[in-house]
């Protein structure tokens, strides 16, 4: 489960610390709410963990004090999930397959995790286009890497 | 995969970059926390931007930039080596230790070209590599290319000839020849 409010957290806070930490404070809830017994249903434990990771992002959103708190309450920030290192040699060769537009889209896409108007803007192409092409490109990159044909 | 409705890797890529209506948004997220596959494809395509960012920041992607973008990686500490021959023109250059883009900056009008190409070729006119259909910006008067800083780095004394090629159902003409005089450092 770990991983997976990891992801959550990176997805909405954009910050590996912020990530590690809502980790460490969604399974400290988790595990004091089925202590309570307020966990009844162990089937449906991962909506009661989403449900949390949510309620936890919102309260940081809304810069609630409760997640520094609970935090010097029962643990330390610790970061716990080492990052996996991507083969960046075959990336480069794979990227250096791609289409012109291919790789300017995914490359500015994914520098400063841009959205599709802001790329569009920049390259001169329709906000449609360029999810068009970066949804391709994605194909290609993930079928060269895994051994295929770009 | 033991997951019966894997999630589209591509989809997966638009929730990364918030670009999921929020109903989508949601369903996705109930998914992931509910399947261990998905989930690891998602970490997958994380990994994949995170490593397109790593090597972007290293100046070895050869493809068109933007003003914007190579402005904001100088902003993030990033030095950058520009040349901008006039067209027609040749520039004296070279790249150091101490450069981490290498961009060249080729002048011309875009105004009513639909398709641009770059030859990259030899002094006699030959062709190393083309790049087709380049991404530009109408109205723009300049094509701005990173070139591979690794491979500057490793060249000898060379002589790179970029020409910008209209191209069109007729035909293509050249737009602007840029000959970049390298010298090692």
């Amino acid at each position: 489960m770990a991983p997976r409010i990891r992801l959550y957290g990176l997805r909405h806070l954009r910050d590996e610390q912020a990530a590690a930490d809502l980790v460490q404070q969604v399974l400290m809830m988790t595990i004091e709410s089925m202590r309570a017994g307020k966990v009844r249903d162990l089937a449906k434990i991962e909506s009661f963990v989403l449900g949390t990771c949510r309620m936890v992002v919102l309260e940081i959103r809304r810069g609630g004090a409760r997640r520094e708190r609970l935090l010097e309450q029962y643990l330390p920030p610790v970061s716990a999930f080492p990052e996996p290192a991507p083969d960046l040699d075959k990336l480069a060769e794979c990227l250096g397959r791609l289409a012109e537009r291919e790789r300017s889209v995914v490359v500015m896409t994914f520098y400063e995790e841009h959205s599709s108007e802001t790329v569009a803007r920049a390259l001169g192409l329709s906000s449609e286009n360029v999810r068009v092409i970066r949804h391709r490109a994605l194909g290609r990159l993930r079928k060269c890497i895994s051994g295929g044909n770009a | 995969m033991s997951c019966a409705n894997p999630l589209d890797p591509a989809i997966l890529a638009d929730y990364w970059l918030a670009e999921l209506p929020p109903g989508e948004e949601s369903a996705l997220e109930e998914h992931i926390f509910a399947c261990q596959d998905c989930t690891r494809q998602l970490e997958s395509v994380i990994d994949l931007a995170e490593g397109i960012r790593t090597l972007a920041r290293h100046g070895n992607l050869g493809m068109v930039v933007t003003r914007e973008f190579v402005d904001r990686l100088v902003r993030q500490g990033l030095r950058a080596r520009e040349y901008a021959p006039q067209a027609g023109g040749t520039v004296d250059c070279t790249v150091t230790a101490h450069d981490d883009l290498l961009i060249g900056r080729l002048a011309a009008d875009l105004t009513g070209i639909d398709r641009v190409d770059v030859a990259l070729c030899d002094p006699s006119g030959a062709e190393r590599q083309r790049l087709q259909d380049i991404p530009f910006r109408a109205g723009l008067s300049e094509v701005m290319l990173n070139y591979p800083i690794g491979l500057a780095r490793q060249s000898g004394r060379d002589v790179l000839v970029m020409k910008l090629l209209a191209v069109t159902s007729q035909g293509e003409r050249v737009l602007g020849e840029y000959t970049f005089n390298h010298t090692p450092s």
